[in-house]
């Protein structure tokens, strides 16, 4: 039923005050699970994730009236959520006041307790190599590679140029095969 | 060039005396076993240039068909506190912060606002230091006459007197004068 609708239709209803609610509802049901894995991936903890997803949503509500057909709706909304999650990543860091290393390592050691990731060896050990990447190429590579964006839609999400973004792919993709078989 | 020759000169001059081909050696049979330990590594790879991305990340049950209902939830609860004073005013956090709030107002404002009591230590000063005083010249001479007037005792009267007398001056030439 959700996918009936597109998202210049969600727009439309969401801008008539009778539809606002019954729109956004239907926005969220649309995008829930893309936005969440995209923050689960970067935050690691479901706890976390949920409490981030909760806020870019939230976000989204106030600020959906103020948007303009400039960019498409799910990089603004992939900008909102991977913003978020930096900025929790961050916060973390100057919480506990510890480097964003640290904050990668605690979430490498995370992952092998954690009663929500079922997957096998071979996919702790790639998450665990995605977290020792720099989080430029950490995103890009999840963005390319899990979520199966377009080097052109990375591009308008992390607001960077295509052949950069080449690059950080291809750097990534090195350095997981190199921890993979260094392992 | 020059430094290569006589580095290869050397070398040869070092390794004359040699008769190993080969300074290292490996365990026995590891090149008969390398491809087969090389090509396990790689199957274990993912294959980056496929979609085949599995996600080993799970959630708790339902949590996907509870989330729109707790998001919406937020948005409602955000936009009834925003509406509700009466909510923020019976608040007990609220109402403690208020109280306090108007305790220190009050009591910067009655600091602030007390009388004080200056105490001016008494000095004694020369009749010099008064009569050049710019205070001692506002003042106007009906001033001065009627404060005199107010001093005035029989001891001051006697002391007048004395000093004309003393001074040999005749009272009747300075009323005339005045």
């Amino acid at each position: 039923m959700t996918e009936e609708f597109s998202d210049q239709e969600l727009l439309e209803k969401f801008r008539e005050e009778g539809s606002r609610h019954y729109a956004f509802n239907l926005l969220v049901k649309k995008y829930q699970q893309r936005l969440y894995w995209h923050i689960r991936r970067i935050v690691i903890d479901h706890d976390d994730s949920n409490d981030i997803i909760q806020n870019v949503f939230i976000k989204v509500w106030k600020a959906l009236d103020g948007f303009r057909n400039d960019s498409q709706l799910y990089t603004w909304l992939y900008r909102i959520a991977t913003n978020e999650s930096i900025t929790f990543l961050n916060s973390k860091k100057k919480r506990f006041t510890i480097s964003f290393d640290d904050v990668e390592h605690e979430l490498s050691d995370h992952l092998a307790s954690d009663p929500l990731f079922t997957g096998d060896k071979i996919q702790l050990k790639l998450q665990q190599a995605i977290l020792t990447l720099p989080p430029q190429q950490r995103l890009v590579f999840n963005m390319k590679y899990f979520d199966g964006l377009k080097y052109e839609q990375i591009a308008e999400i992390l607001n960077t140029s295509v052949g950069g973004l080449k690059a950080n792919y291809h750097h990534a993709v090195k350095k997981i095969e190199k921890y993979i078989l260094g392992s | 060039m020059k430094n290569e020759e006589f580095s290869d000169e050397k070398l040869k001059e070092l390794l004359k005396n040699s008769t190993s081909s080969q300074s290292f050696n490996v365990p026995e049979g590891y090149f008969e076993e390398l491809p087969e330990k090389v090509m396990n590594s790689i199957n274990v790879l993912p294959d980056f240039d496929k979609q085949s991305a599995v996600q080993p990340f799970e959630v708790p049950s339902n949590y996907f068909e509870e989330l729109p209902f707790v998001i919406n939830d937020r948005i409602l609860s955000g936009r009834k506190e925003s509406v509700s004073i009466w909510k923020w005013i019976f608040n007990p956090t609220k109402q403690i912060i208020a109280a306090l709030s108007i305790t220190i107002i009050a009591g910067s404002y009655f600091y602030f606002s007390r009388t004080k009591t200056i105490e001016i230590n008494n000095s004694t000063c020369t009749v010099e230091e008064i009569s050049e005083s710019p205070y001692f010249e506002s003042l106007s001479d009906d001033d001065l006459i009627d404060f005199l007037a107010s001093q005035q005792d029989e001891n001051t009267i006697d002391e007048y007197d004395q000093y004309l007398l003393d001074n040999d001056i005749d009272i009747s030439q300075l009323e005339k004068s005045l």
